[in-house]
């Protein structure tokens, strides 16, 4: 049996860094290395989405369709008001940066550890017509280059995941937060503390494979989030909902597989793609079974 | 750089406002005696990236 504590570091892969700012190289190095897998086969340019797709419609799966309902479920379960100003805390290639600003007139300012995905953030913002509206920069979400009180809301989309102490990063959103303002996170969380060896298998290979130091356990993170100080907190069940597009994933995951071996015995694979296909394989049997849960926290300064 | 996005950038650590140093690209923090590089216009806000500065080197208020 292993035993699973919240805010601490599980991964194992050898590639692993252990310098303090190790964590944030690795992370970059996967995104970075990951950069053209997303945009060629998760989203495109109209979503520019690297977060789980929304679908509660009884309708055939339509993949980039969920990737934007997303979005727009997250904005109307914070409450979120046209105009406010929003920080993107782990913004990606600024797909939901955009989409705020864009479909609600949100300024928003995204932020990413990679430099890669600033810039192509910027670009796609400046073809989508919002560059005034938005700003993009390298910073990151625990240590932010902002003042006290300089945010409406703080929305972190499957970001949350890549750091070590989730309290620190609920410390530098309390920070930023004017009062009143909302919190929204969307992430996957811990059901169980006590897991067997062949689930530790599996729960390994997608933080390894994602370069998660560990997902937080619900119950933890719910008592953070009120020893912050945060009040009205809403928490939703996205499980269902996110479910096909976890699905969607595995599969491509396992359609590419030939390809990927190809890739590797080729040596054209960067190692953060080779263990993206791991993790893309694993998040689907961690949610099946009911070890971790995709779930929505909204909640007020 | 963009004027917007100056304006609203405080050093990481310290919280405090940030002198641009246009010729060399860089957004200096005096108290914290370090500077932030600027590459291809985006400056890079993370404390682990930035050069200390040298004992000689001045800094004007931001």
């Amino acid at each position: 049996m292993h035993h699973l504590e919240s805010n601490r570091d599980y991964r194992t892969n050898a590639t692993q860094d252990l310098r303090p700012d190790g964590l944030q190289r690795d992370i970059t190095d996967y995104y970075d290395g990951c950069h053209e897998l997303y945009l060629k086969y998760w989203c495109d340019e109209e979503s520019l989405a690297l977060h789980y797709g929304y679908w509660d419609s009884s309708a055939p799966y339509r993949h980039q369709e969920a990737l934007v309902k997303m979005n727009a479920y997250l904005y109307a379960q914070a409450g979120i008001q046209p105009g406010e100003r929003v920080l993107d805390a782990g913004c990606g290639v600024g797909g939901s940066a955009i989409w705020m600003a864009r479909e609600r007139g949100n300024p928003v300012v995204g932020i990413s550890l990679s430099a890669r995905q600033i810039h192509a953030a910027r670009e796609f913002a400046e073809r989508h017509g919002v560059s005034e509206l938005t700003q993009f920069e390298v910073a990151d979400y625990l240590q932010t280059p902002f003042p006290d009180a300089s945010f409406d809301v703080i929305w972190a989309v499957e970001s949350l995941c890549h750091c070590v102490d989730k309290g620190e990063f609920l410390r530098e959103a309390f920070r930023l937060l004017r009062p009143n303002g909302r919190l929204a996170i969307s992430d996957a969380f811990m059901l169980q503390r006590e897991i067997d060896a062949t689930q530790w298998q599996t729960l390994s290979a997608l933080l390894d494979g994602w370069r998660l130091p560990n997902l937080c356990i619900l119950d933890d993170f719910r008592q953070m989030l009120t020893a912050q100080g945060f009040r009205e907190v809403v928490e939703q069940d996205v499980s269902a909902p996110t479910r096909p597009s976890s699905e969607f994933m595995y599969r491509q995951a396992r359609r590419y597989m030939p390809l990927t071996r190809l890739g590797r015995w080729l040596g054209l694979l960067s190692p953060s793609e080779l263990t993206n296909e791991q993790a893309a394989m694993a998040q689907y049997r961690v949610f099946g079974e009911g070890l971790a849960r995709q779930t929505v926290f909204t909640a007020r300064k | 750089m963009d004027k917007k996005l100056l304006e609203i950038l405080v050093c990481p650590i310290c919280k405090k406002p940030l002198y641009y140093a246009k010729a060399a690209q860089e957004l200096i923090c005096s108290a914290d005696r370090l500077a932030y590089p600027v590459r291809d216009d985006i400056p890079v806000m993370l404390p682990e990236e930035a050069r200390e500065l040298g004992p000689e080197e001045e800094v004007p208020a931001a």
